[in-house]
């Protein structure tokens, strides 16, 4: 049965999932594969309208999928109710009972368990401590800050030792610096009782930042599942690329010797990339410097513009426009001639879409 | 316009119906103190009635008529808006179902009862055709019977559907994510039901309940038609001291009435009260 944590713990999977909303063509999730390692911080990352909540509820209970099965440590939960399944929620808005305290509100999933209320008091406020706020056990939802209302939700769900925590943007309502707090809290909570943890987020940098495995969804799809380092350096395609914050894409072909052949010349690829025949380079902007040597190419600079503390810089070569993240520094004007050094370490080619 | 004014202007139709049921109860009040042809005052009207048996008798029946009709009522309401709270479909089906009731009169209501119900009525011949009883004396005497179940029965049909009504207009998106939040926290319907769905349309509830107790325990028609004629609801037994040939009996009427509206006033008071406190239960200290 759910709600049992002291079982190991088996993960969640989505087996081809779909999912159409009543008056809709399109189905919002159509065959999604799914997986999320024991233990886990898994990271579902998309553009908005990608499915990403629909996913949630489909693992929560909250939908029934048209088709496909979901499974929980090894179990197939389907067409479990929600209250029956173990697959506890934290929501954008904290939904904190507003005429209980927050003790009281951690308690209840204990309570609704069947404990004591001694029990599950004590209990709740040792996941209180766990979020940093045992001094304000005795406060009620309105009188806490946002920050600290989500901490209380977040406690409240570990209190019902999940087999599967989903969180579907729980920080996204919060100020930035507050979104690093609670970036930093969920980590270190989410490795100490190695609950396995879905993050909804359209913050490539937030799921960066604290996921084992990001997912990317794209319309009702899986477009990629892998480590968030492989994700940056090894797109799968070229939207991955791009959603990922990687505009530059030089058409070409990756020739039988594995060397990139395109209008700048034929150009050395890591032994990595295993795709052969027609494709794209991509490169990642902050990866493309300035100045003369090996692995450059000429380019005239197009456009220039501040980026924070970064200068933004789009120079046309004679095999496309190449995006480039400059630190800070004199940037070269509009027009000016430059050589581009693209480091061959993180040259990669997407296969050439269609 | 000066935010004063402006707030003036849109309460004034509240502030408007508030004076007229004012002003009548006060007219009710000053004629059920005047004594003989205007010449003095007196609460001889009042003494009268206490010292009536059938009084104490009229106002149980009021009484009781009133809080059983907004008790059974709001659970039923209750009752099928949880059961529907989950399908878009059954909310819109039961909304239709509720908002075609409400349009029915209470009139028609208690004269469609009153056909259905009384002891020559379509279930008692239904009933005898069946074979179940012998003739309408063998069939129970519903309607004018010592019980008042007709007239119960035509308050629930006409103000569950009421309650319903406002019910469903409480029921938000917000209290659904609240009920999908603690549901996957382990709570099943009654936990739910308890923990955030009474809690949150309580105070809508509260209202529902004040008006539908208002309306039963004043009304006239239901109760003259479908009622017993020994004891007589309060505003029957009003009524028709108000239209005795008697005009020595016009105080007493005018008494019940101010009696009814104090009870409506009381009723009123102790809902405001319990807002109060479900405002506190909901938000904290």
């Amino acid at each position: 049965m759910p709600f049992l944590s002291s079982t190991p713990a088996p993960g969640l999977r989505l087996e081809r999932i779909t999912v159409t909303y009543p008056g809709h063509r399109e189905p919002v999730l159509d065959g999604l594969d799914l997986d999320v390692d024991d233990g886990r911080l898994l990271a579902l990352l998309g553009p908005s309208g990608c499915g990403k909540t629909t996913t949630v509820q489909v693992a929560s209970g909250l939908l029934t999928p048209g088709r496909g099965a979901v499974y929980l440590r090894g179990t197939e939960v389907t067409r479990v109710p929600p209250e029956h399944r173990g697959a506890a929620v934290v929501f954008q808005q904290p939904m904190l009972l507003p005429h209980r305290t927050a003790l009281d509100n951690v308690a209840f999933p204990a309570r609704m368990r069947g404990r004591s209320n001694r029990d599950a008091r004590t209990s709740a406020l040792a996941h209180l401590e766990r979020v940093g706020l045992g001094a304000l056990a005795a406060r009620y939802p309105r009188q806490l800050s946002g920050g600290q209302a989500q901490r209380v939700a977040l406690a409240r769900a570990l209190a019902a030792e999940p087999a599967v925590l989903l969180l579907d943007e729980p920080f996204s309502a919060l100020d930035p610096s507050l979104r690093h707090t609670m970036r930093d809290l969920l980590t270190t909570v989410q490795r100490e009782l190695a609950v396995t943890t879905v993050l909804v987020t359209h913050d490539q940098t937030e799921a960066a930042a604290v996921a084992d495995t990001v997912a990317l969804l794209d319309r009702g799809g899986l477009l990629q599942q892998a480590q968030p380092a492989d994700l940056y350096a090894r797109p799968a395609s070229l939207a991955v690329a791009r959603f990922l914050g990687c505009p530059t894409a030089l058409p070409g072909h990756v020739t039988p010797h594995g060397r990139f052949a395109c209008p700048l010349g034929e150009l050395d690829l890591p032994d990595a990339v295993a795709h052969r025949g027609p494709g794209h380079l991509v490169i990642r902007p902050e990866a493309v410097q300035l100045g003369t040597g090996p692995d450059t190419v000429a380019a005239v600079v197009h456009s220039v513009r501040p980026e924070g503390a970064f200068t933004a810089l789009v120079a046309d070569t004679a095999a496309g426009p190449v995006h480039v993240l400059l630190p800070p520094g004199t940037p070269p004007a509009p027009s000016e001639h430059v050589w581009l050094h693209l480091p061959v370490a993180h040259r990669w080619v997407v296969p050439r879409a269609g | 316009m000066p935010p004063r004014w402006r707030g003036l202007l849109l309460t004034a139709p509240s502030l408007a119906v508030v004076a007229f049921a004012g002003g009548a109860l006060l007219l009710a009040a000053r004629g059920s103190i005047a004594d003989g042809l205007g010449r003095g005052w007196s609460l001889s009207a009042y003494a009268g009635l206490l010292q009536d048996p059938a009084f104490a008798d009229s106002l149980l029946l009021s009484l009781k008529i009133a809080t059983l009709s907004t008790v059974v009522s709001a659970a039923l309401a209750l009752a099928v808006v949880g059961a529907v709270s989950g399908s878009r479909r059954g909310r819109a089906a039961l909304e239709t179902a509720a908002r075609a009731t409400l349009a029915v009169p209470h009139l028609l209501a208690a004269a469609a009862f009153a056909l259905l119900l009384s002891g020559s009525g379509i279930i008692s011949r239904l009933t005898h055709a069946a074979g179940w009883t012998d003739g309408p004396a063998d069939f129970p005497a519903l309607v004018a019977g010592s019980t008042p179940s007709a007239v119960l029965l035509t308050y629930v049909w006409k103000e569950a559907p009421f309650v319903t009504i406002m019910l469903l207009a409480a029921y938000t998106p917000a209290v659904r994510d609240q009920e999908n939040a603690i549901r996957t926290l382990g709570a099943g319907r009654l936990r739910r039901l308890r923990h955030v769905t009474l809690p949150l349309l309580a105070p809508a509830l509260t209202e529902a309940c004040l008006l539908v107790f208002a309306f039963t325990f004043a009304a006239y028609e239901t109760p003259a038609l479908l009622g017993a004629t020994v004891p007589r609801a309060l505003p029957v037994e009003a009524v028709e001291l108000y239209r005795s040939v008697e005009l020595d009996d016009r105080p007493a009427a005018l008494a019940l009435a101010v009696v009814i509206g104090l009870v409506i006033a009381l009723a009123a008071l102790a809902a405001a009260a319990i807002s109060r406190r479900l405002l506190l239960a909901r938000t904290g200290p």
